[in-house]
């Protein structure tokens, strides 16, 4: 699992990224709407990946988030 | 040095009316606890039964009179969303309140864009040698355009105006306008729109859908176009003055909200401490909200002179900008 990207979204969610289950739903772990659009805004500053909105959403897991944005950095 | 327009007063004007997220959530289905974590803001200000934009934009503008010691002006630039009447333009009316007799006085559109594009036009008329003293003023009653029972955009805007006296100087005094950007991309226009009442909907034939006067905001879309062209605009004016990031005292952002201004300094790679914020006490007053930030501010003695100041704005149109300056001794 990346790990500065997990940083990132323990950063937004408020908690210690060892807090954060990857089984947990971006909205059980406390994230709104405008902290995955700040997520993907930083992964264009980053990695110039563009995420287009609706590509992270609430219903997904921490993991499966992760996993598509490491793929998406990875691409 | 080269001419240039340079700031030499600076006022504000706000409604008293205070209007808290306690006294909204009376009315909708929202609470301060949401308003505050998305947006920042804690409370807005209502214009009252009875007032309109040139009330606000005639006070503002006394006061960066006063401020600026002056009592005429050869043109006023009046940025609004908000006209009093969709014809004429508001500006006029203004001017005759201010007893500034028959100078050229018009209104300038670009949403919360429009203070940076009127500083621009004001600049130019100066530029042109048109005008050696130029009052330009944003101004909004901008809760006559919001479905006061739509959650999305009722907490977000409020009501206010601000003024700055632009003078004939050189480039080298502290107020110079040292650097412009201003960029728009019509593709974006559905981001920020009124549907109805202007010539598209009147030239249909079909009557406006009931709440097609109120604006519709995709919030989430203008949050990622904000930060980016806010950021990218920024970072034009600061190459085009030479100034380092790290030497600029204060970003003075359109006040849309505040995890927008955070966005922005951290794109920039600017201390999030320097994005001046008052966002939370007068929420999104458009085209006011940067003149309404630096008469705050410098009131407040934040901004002090010398002071290296970077004003930034992204609206509807889509329309954005940057402008670098200098804080004169006022």
């Amino acid at each position: 699992m990346n790990t500065t990207i997990l940083d990132l979204v323990a950063e937004k969610a408020e908690l210690p990224a060892a807090q954060l289950d990857p089984a947990h739903t971006l909205e059980d772990i406390g994230l709104d709407s405008l902290h995955l659009m700040e997520i993907a805004l930083w992964m264009q500053k980053e990695y110039g990946v563009v995420i287009a909105e609706g590509e992270l959403h609430h219903e997904q897991t921490l993991g499966e988030a992760i996993a598509f944005l490491d793929t998406r950095v990875g691409g | 040095m080269g001419r240039a327009a340079v700031l030499a007063g600076v006022g504000s004007a706000v409604p008293d009316n205070v209007v808290t997220n306690d006294m909204l959530a009376t009315r909708m289905d929202t609470t301060d606890e949401w308003i505050r974590t998305r947006t920042g803001i804690r409370e807005r200000r209502h214009l009252a039964r009875g007032s309109a934009t040139s009330d606000l934009a005639a006070e503002a503008g006394r006061r960066a009179l006063k401020s600026a010691g002056v009592d005429s002006v050869d043109a006023v630039v009046l940025a609004t969303t908000t006209p009093d009447h969709p014809c004429p333009a508001t500006a006029p009316a203004v001017a005759a309140m201010l007893g500034l007799g028959t100078i050229p006085a018009y209104d300038v559109g670009a949403v919360c864009s429009g203070f940076l594009y009127g500083l621009a036009s004001g600049a130019g008329l100066i530029a042109l040698g048109t005008a050696e003293r130029v009052l330009v003023i944003g101004a909004e009653a901008f809760t006559t355009i919001i479905d006061q029972t739509d959650r999305t955009t009722a907490p977000i805007f409020g009501d206010g105006a601000g003024a700055v006296v632009l003078s004939a100087g050189d480039q080298s005094q502290p107020g110079a306008l040292l650097a412009f950007d201003l960029g728009s991309d019509g593709d974006l226009a559905d981001l920020i729109i009124i549907p109805g009442g202007g010539s598209r909907q009147r030239a249909s034939g079909i009557p406006a859908e009931p709440g097609d006067e109120y604006m519709a905001m995709r919030g989430r879309e203008v949050f990622r176009h904000a930060v980016l062209r806010m950021t990218e605009s920024s970072r034009a004016v600061l190459a085009r003055t030479g100034w380092d990031v790290d030497s600029v005292d204060w970003l003075v952002g359109h006040q849309a909200n505040v995890r927008i201004l955070r966005a922005v300094a951290e794109h920039l790679g600017l201390a999030q401490d320097r994005a001046f914020v008052n966002v939370d006490r007068y929420g999104n007053t458009a085209a006011a909200s940067i003149p309404l930030a630096l008469d705050d501010a410098a009131g407040a003695g934040l901004i002090t002179p010398g002071d290296r100041i970077v004003l930034t704005a992204f609206g509807g149109g889509a329309s954005w900008g940057a402008i670098a300056l200098e804080w004169p001794d006022l």
